[in-house]
């Protein structure tokens, strides 16, 4: 009698459900016992023992729900033959105190009616009749206590998922929180800048971030990570790194473009890539460069809306490719004033409407041509009316940028406000370098920076940055390729940077020397430039430089005026020097 | 079933054919399909004829077959794309990657 395996299906079912009659919580079962009649609820507390079971019997309802608070039943059996049908409110009673649980019911009644059956399963039990079978009994109590079993599974498995969705949901949440941190940078948030990002989760595989050159120019670049959630994040933080510090340093798109595309080729998986467009924007010349991976047609818009040119997806997204495979050639197009740029994710031409139709490049051309001023609202809205209710089925995202001419704009003024680092030092740094480095990099930003830890130049490293590419961009442009006779005005920047790189891969054996000697002056310092070539001898101009550095500096012409006037040339015009002097903020409020 | 993967006669080239949707969902499938022999084939060839849509992680897929395959534009040859299809392969410049026909 105290076996704890029984069944009614032989030795090879006691196998397969060894525990039938032991309680999956651990403990032998507990059987609560509802009946009024004395004699009929010892006759049944009787045939439960004999199965192994602990009974606790109750006469009524209320003794039942006292029980059941006390003794945590693991089933009951209620009878329904007394007058009052005791065994139904008994049971709906106990039921009431455990709602999330599954409590097992069996109803034993002596009737033969149908009707009463139908009661007993609107009560939610199953019904077993007197005189009680050993066997049957058996039997209904193991198909009872198997779905009770399934419920506790199902159960587990359901706090368990929310669980883990919860803590997941907490990590998405404080992802969302460090990415949301770039579109409050104040690149992004620039007057001429207009920008959407929808995304289907909490976490999007799309994004977009700005920054500023030395050179005043603004950086952009919209991209759209394979997949969704935590992988794209993570990706996105790579991303964010060197964009935002090569752009900082004056690196040109392309060759952020590049090493980007090494950092995801070496960290993240194959199969995660990233579609991208880079944009860099001077708003000062208007020239407009733009480096396409992999994202849809870029849009550029005639001051009236309409499209006047499309440059479309030219590469293999970037961390697909290894370094020495990949390639980046920009385009470059002159922008007007009033002019703009729009690019955006897949997810926008690729929207689908209810007869699972795509909106399309010609839809969203027409929109823009009706929109000359707000295109990412235009689209948006115009978006939502092609769906008409169809669920968004992947991330959305626009960004626009419009060329505002140089006075119009609030933050053309920079103050010089960082202070140097460090007294004035003496010390001296010669660079020399041949046509294959001039060719296929940009050797100013690294020569500033290494300055700019030896000094602690500060606020004064962007200007040098500027006046030490005027005079090196001129012995490349005027000196070795004699472009000097090529009017850039009359020609547009898209023909002459053609010209200029047509120029340039042909250029033969060349050298450009890059002289920095700085010295403490008067509370500050000086620093002597000089650059020097082996070209054709062109002499350049102290108004070249002033022109060159003022239009960059956008900063009043004194300090572009105060180096043109130190401008001295030798060697027939192959060597120029200028000397930058700068003063602590105290020192120049004195003067 | 959205794949269906039989070696070619000759047993140098695995013939997969994906049917309708080509997105993360066959993720699985696609790789047992052309992992599962243990055998690497001197080249696979994916029939896109059945296939009706293709997202980004589809194109993540390829590439870790083309992976799998040695890294080489002619081990992975993709055929009878439909024109939706051929414009997502030509945005990501896939034909410097993989055979298209």
């Amino acid at each position: 009698m105290n076996s704890a395996v029984v069944t009614s299906a032989g030795p090879a079912a006691a196998q397969r459900h060894p525990s039938l009659l032991v309680s999956t919580r651990g403990r032998t079962l507990r059987a609560l016992v509802v009946d009024a009649d004395d004699a009929a609820r010892h006759l049944t507390q009787g045939v439960l023992m004999r199965l192994g079971l602990e009974v606790v019997v109750a006469g009524s309802s209320d003794d039942a729900v006292t029980l059941a608070r006390t003794e945590r039943p693991d089933f009951i059996l209620a009878s329904i033959d007394d007058q009052h049908h005791e065994g139904f409110a008994a049971v709906d009673r106990v039921r009431a105190l455990y709602p999330r649980e599954h409590l097992p019911v069996l109803f034993i009644t002596a009737g033969r009616a149908d009707s009463e059956l139908l009661d007993c399963h609107a009560h939610g039990g199953d019904v077993i009749r007197r005189p009680l079978s050993e066997a049957l009994l058996r039997a209904r109590l193991g198909a009872a206590l198997r779905m009770r079993e399934l419920h506790d599974t199902i159960a587990f498995q359901r706090d368990q998922l929310l669980r883990y969705q919860s803590n997941m949901q907490h990590d998405m949440d404080v992802a969302k929180l460090i990415l949301g941190n770039f579109a409050t940078e104040e690149a992004l948030a620039a007057p001429n800048v207009s920008y959407l990002l929808r995304p289907m989760e909490t976490l999007n595989g799309d994004f977009i971030m700005a920054a500023r050159r030395p050179s005043g120019a603004q950086c952009f670049i919209l991209g759209d990570f394979t997949g969704h959630g935590l992988p794209a994040a993570i990706g996105v933080l790579v991303v964010h790194g060197v964009f935002c510090s090569m752009v900082a340093k004056g690196f040109e798109i392309d060759v952020v473009a590049g090493e980007i595309n090494r950092k995801m080729y070496e960290l993240l998986p194959i199969d995660r890539f990233l579609s991208a467009v880079l944009i860099d924007l001077d708003p000062a010349t208007g020239v407009l460069t733009i480096w396409n991976g992999g994202l849809p047609t870029v849009l550029v818009r005639a001051a009236d809306g309409t499209v006047r040119e499309r440059v479309p997806s030219g590469y293999v997204p970037l961390g697909i490719l290894s370094q020495d495979q990949f390639s980046a050639q920009p385009t470059r197009i002159n922008l007007a004033a009033g002019e703009r740029v729009l690019a955006y994710s897949d997810g926008v031409i690729e929207t689908l409407d209810p007869s699972g139709e795509l909106f399309g490049q010609e839809r969203l051309e027409a929109c823009l041509e009706r929109a000359p001023d707000n295109a990412v609202a235009a689209v948006a809205a115009a978006l939502d009316g092609f769906r008409h209710g169809e669920a968004q089925r992947d991330d959305v995202s626009l960004l626009e940028i419009a060329q505002v001419p140089i006075e119009a704009r609030a933050d053309a003024v920079a103050t010089l406000a960082g202070a140097p680092r460090h007294l004035a030092r003496s010390w001296r740094l010669e660079l020399v370098i041949d046509e294959a480095i001039i060719k296929s990099q940009d050797p100013i930003t690294s020569l500033v920076g290494l300055a700019d830890t030896l000094q602690g130049f500060g606020a004064h490293a962007a200007d040098l940055y500027l006046v030490i590419s005027a005079l090196y961009i001129d012995a490349i442009d005027n000196g070795l390729l004699g472009l000097g006779d090529f009017d850039r005005e009359a020609v547009g920047a898209a023909n002459y940077f053609a010209e200029r790189q047509a120029r340039l891969d042909r250029l033969g054996a060349a050298c450009i020397r890059i002289d920095l000697d700085h010295a403490p002056a008067a509370s500050g310092g000086k620093l002597h430039v000089t650059v020097a070539h082996d070209g054709s001898a062109r002499t350049v101009h102290t108004e070249d430089v002033t022109m060159f550095v003022h239009r960059r500096f956008r900063r009043g012409g004194s300090a572009a005026e105060a180096v043109a006037r130190t401008l001295r040339r030798s060697d027939d015009g192959r060597s120029v020097s200028v000397t930058y002097a700068w003063q602590t903020p105290q020192a120049a409020h004195a003067d | 079933m959205s794949i269906h993967a039989a070696p070619s006669p000759d047993g140098r080239t695995l013939n997969i054919r994906i049917f309708d949707r080509f997105d993360f969902n066959v993720h699985k499938e696609l790789r047992e399909a052309y992992e599962s022999k243990g055998k690497r084939y001197g080249s696979y060839v994916l029939d896109l004829r059945d296939t009706t849509y293709m997202d980004s992680a589809a194109l993540g897929m390829l590439l870790q077959l083309r992976e799998h395959a040695g890294n080489n534009k002619s081990a992975v040859r993709l055929r009878n794309a439909q024109p939706t299809i051929k414009d997502i392969l030509a945005v990501a410049h896939f034909d410097q990657l993989f055979t298209i026909d």
